[in-house]
């Protein structure tokens, strides 16, 4: 099994939007993909199921090594797509935790995952690289950097290559998917030089070809609790996802070229 | 204006962002972190650890001296209950009562020959020297894991005999002969250096308060919890191994600083030579 954190330094950048829409894009592709959760706020949940505030998910995993994995398990209506919400974790809501803390009970989560015969588990994780998403990106095998194109995201690219590279210490397998650019505004010149700049400012190989547009088709889905790329108009960002997936594979495949 | 570019580094980032775009440098792990296991769950969060009290830094009664009438050994010594420290002997190294919790710890403290024997403060009516009982066999709870192919060489002179600081120093040299030690330090359960080559106060506090805490959480479990392996990293090439020795002088504690973790069944040999070496004080 593959894990992959999908994080950033910043909040509201579509971490959330990613895992979901990427997590259905490797399902539809026939991998047996888990999306976990790890976000206190409970995006995921909350996008995709109703009873989200009740189920118990990641941080109940994190609490008490010996719960069962499967209790946990969200079945969805692709078979091969199963989520585990972040659970009711008020102990790491209010307190943050710190790093290293729970690193031990990630790792044996995903050896979990791992032994459910999951190809692949995506796991959205909250803003920042500390407390317990640090825990993550140091048990991980990959990661995936949305990015907002805009300004004052690209901004914020060196305390986010930063972070990164304290995790590589901790974690030296961690491969760095690359950075996607969110949120793109094509009618926006502002957002439009934003990826260019990113481009020009990052090497090749660590911006993904594909960027996810802003579309008010978004918002539509996260009202419905469904992925976009299940939306009768959805076939556009399905498109985008479905190149994002691929791109991805590419890089786990052959990594650093 | 270029509204990314002109608020950041641009070649700093550049940099940052190739190296992470590279291959790690593969790391060469020539020696297994043998304290941390796959059960190693981290380190507690601070906040949410209570102080640890320093056991040994409690109000001691003075107590009366008393002639040694009776030999100082008996088997019952090792039949005290799992994880106490208290000493079931008087410690061969006696201090004068201005010792007691000095916050300065003595560099070096000698000791005769003589005191291993006697109680420091004279008998006021000597009793006729007795021959000591052969003593039963020690029953020594032995560590549970085999010990590797490769032991420790033999001393070539026996460690068990002759005045106790002379077969420390033996002890202390079968460690640089065989193990490549730098050097050593042993104090005793309370606080009272008894070998140091060291000269480090502060070496010394870290390896107790270290013992304190496996000794303290080893009894609040009742047992179930270890007393780990620990050492701590104290310089680019220097690791001091704490190594706590239950003894019938209660726990001696031993600080060995090595170039290198030097492993659990090591550890486990080192505490064993040393628990000969202090063991066999009345051969």
């Amino acid at each position: 099994m593959i894990t992959i954190a999908v994080s950033s330094q910043k909040g509201g950048v579509g971490k959330t939007t990613v895992s979901i829409n990427l997590a259905h894009a490797f399902a539809r592709r026939g991998k047996r993909t888990l999306l976990v959760d790890t976000d206190p706020q409970g995006s995921v949940g909350l996008s995709l199921t109703r009873q989200s505030r009740t189920l118990r998910g990641f941080y109940d995993a994190i609490a008490d090594s010996n719960f069962p994995l499967q209790q946990l398990i969200v079945p969805t209506r692709l078979e091969t797509l199963s989520l585990v919400p972040a659970g009711q974790c008020s102990d790491y809501e209010l307190g943050g935790g710190a790093m290293g803390v729970s690193l031990h009970r990630v790792r044996m989560f995903f050896q979990m995952a791992a032994s459910q015969g999951y190809d692949i588990c995506i796991i959205d994780t909250a803003a920042g690289l500390f407390g317990v998403t640090a825990d993550v990106l140091s048990a991980c095998d990959a990661v995936f950097v949305p990015q907002q194109a805009e300004p004052l995201g690209v901004r914020s690219v060196p305390k986010m290559l930063e972070a990164l590279t304290r995790m590589r210490v901790v974690n030296p397998r961690l491969n760095v998917l690359g950075v996607v650019m969110t949120m793109v505004q094509n009618r926006l010149a502002e957002s439009l030089e934003s990826v260019q700049a990113l481009r020009n400012l990052l090497p090749p190989n660590m911006v993904m070809r594909n960027v996810v547009p802003r579309d008010d088709l978004f918002i539509r889905a996260s009202a419905k609790g469904l992925p976009v790329g299940v939306m009768e108009e959805g076939a556009g960002v399905l498109a985008v996802f479905d190149s994002l997936r691929a791109e991805i594979e590419a890089r786990l495949e052959a990594p650093y070229e | 204006m270029d509204p990314v570019q002109s608020w950041l580094d641009a070649n700093e980032v550049r940099r940052m962002a190739e190296s992470l775009m590279e291959p790690p440098a593969k790391v060469d792990v020539s020696t297994i972190d043998a304290g941390y296991g796959e059960n190693f769950e981290g380190f507690a969060d601070a906040s949410q650890t209570e102080p640890i009290q320093d056991v040994w830094s409690q109000p001691i009664e003075p107590q009366i001296p008393t002639p040694p009438v009776a030999p100082m050994f008996s088997p019952e010594v090792h039949t005290e209950p799992s994880g106490s420290i208290a000493p079931t002997h008087k410690s061969p190294f006696q201090v004068s009562a201005d010792q007691w919790h000095t916050s300065k710890v003595p560099v070096t403290r000698q000791v005769r020959p003589a005191e291993e024997v006697q109680p420091s403060v004279p008998s006021p009516a000597p009793t006729p020297p007795q021959a000591p009982p052969a003593p039963d066999p020690v029953v020594f709870e032995k560590s549970s894991f085999d010990l590797p192919e490769e032991t420790l060489n033999e001393p070539e002179v026996d460690i068990a005999r002759g005045p106790f600081l002379t077969r420390l120093q033996r002890f202390s040299a079968i460690l640089r002969r065989d193990l490549n030690a730098r050097s050593m330090f042993l104090i005793d359960n309370e606080g009272q250096v008894l070998l140091d080559e060291v000269g480090n106060p502060k070496l010394i506090q870290v390896a107790r308060t270290l013992a304190n805490a496996s000794y303290r959480a080893h009894r609040q479990s009742s047992g179930s919890a270890a007393v780990g392996n620990l050492h701590v990293k104290i310089g680019a090439s220097a690791t001091l191994e704490v190594i706590p020795v239950q003894s019938r002088y209660g726990l001696l504690i031993l600080g060995v600083i090595f170039p290198s973790p030097i492993g659990v069944e090591r550890v486990g040999q080192v505490a064993d030579l040393l628990y000969t070496t202090v063991e066999s004080t009345l051969k």
